[in-house]
């Protein structure tokens, strides 16, 4: 999976390092045109799904807790917005 | 949910207000539909109990209400429809049935009515579609028996006719397209070879042609893109790599 980013020839990819880091490439024509760390997020947190919650056309994502709890990042133009 | 009982089965509009609700099921059964809007939870709804042997199998569109419904499979074969409406069932029946040989790979638009159909894969090869039709199953269609050399990959329209196409990759990395109208098999064929060290990612349109594209990740952190036009591979390049740890997630 791959995330909308709004317009149709736009999509974001999500990277994860080991470290935890997350970091955004943003594609415009299947072409990076910018990238960058959005946050660290522990092992703990597995990505669940891509779902777009704002309904802005730009999928957010959900995480899950290893314990069950979810947390939401709401992902504007490739930023990250807000987390909880 | 704060606990591990709950699994995310789906994200989907259940609830016909254009934004996607999150499908759970518990551990006994329960399905229920969270309405989410702006990252908050507004609603949820039980929308009923799977008895057990039925498992889940996928949520689509298969009704042409512009709201999801969700398909499950039985362990002697069956496959029954949910038909979800305003985030509760409004409908359930068994749609027919297919013995265990028989997997459900995917349920995408095979016959361009804008409404989901079943794609099948069986333990010998032999590949069918299940049209459905406002929740019922109107026609079933052998479209082809490729080896068990060729792995099915995912379904998107590649040739932009507004019928769902299929994805294969061959153990020598051969991948071929499988053109798809009418729940049948009009054309395509072998477009590339990808080197071992390529995996396949994802089929998303990404350059908003309305023809769908392939994502490879390589095990070196780079990042391609097969531009498909027409069926037939229009352009290959590398997006770019990622150097480190890095993996993809999505």
């Amino acid at each position: 999976m791959s995330l909308a980013a709004g317009a149709s020839n736009e999509r974001n990819l999500l990277w994860r390092h080991e470290d935890g880091r997350i970091a955004i490439w943003e594609l415009t024509n299947g072409v990076l045109v910018e990238n960058a760390i959005l946050e660290t997020v522990g092992s703990v947190w597995q990505l669940s799904a891509a779902v777009d919650c704002t309904c802005d056309g730009q999928e957010d994502v959900l995480w899950r807790h290893d314990d069950g709890r979810l947390s939401y990042w709401e992902l504007i133009d490739g930023d990250l917005i807000s987390n909880g | 949910m704060r606990n591990n009982l709950w699994d995310l089965i789906a994200t989907n509009d259940y609830t016909g207000d254009g934004h996607a609700d999150v499908l759970w099921q518990h551990a006994d059964g329960k399905v229920l539909v969270w309405d989410i809007r702006g990252g908050a939870l507004v609603g949820s709804s039980l929308l009923a109990v799977a008895p057990d042997e039925w498992r889940f199998a996928d949520s689509n569109n298969f009704t042409g209400d512009a709201q999801a419904d969700v398909l499950w499979r039985h362990d002697d074969g069956r496959v029954a429809l949910w038909e979800v409406s305003d985030g509760a069932l409004a409908a359930s029946a068994v749609l027919g049935r297919a013995s265990a040989s028989w997997q459900i790979r995917d349920t995408n638009d095979f016959n361009a009515d804008g409404q989901a159909d079943i794609l099948w894969r069986n333990d010998d090869g032999r590949v069918s579609i299940w049209q459905i039709n406002d929740g019922a199953l109107t026609a079933t269609s052998l479209v082809g028996s490729p080896s068990n050399a060729w792995r099915f990959l995912d379904t998107i329209d590649f040739n932009g006719d507004g019928s769902d196409d299929i994805l294969w990759q061959h153990n020598d990395g051969r991948v071929a397209i499988w053109e798809i109208s009418d729940g049948a098999l009009v054309g395509g064929g072998v477009i590339a070879q990808a080197r071992s060290s390529w995996s396949f990612w994802e089929t998303r349109d990404f350059d908003g042609d309305g023809q769908g594209d392939i994502l490879w990740i390589n095990t070196d952190g780079r990042a391609a893109l097969w531009k498909i036009d027409d069926a037939t591979l229009a352009n290959s390049s590398v997006i770019a790599q990622a150097l480190g740890a890095w993996g993809l997630i999505a």
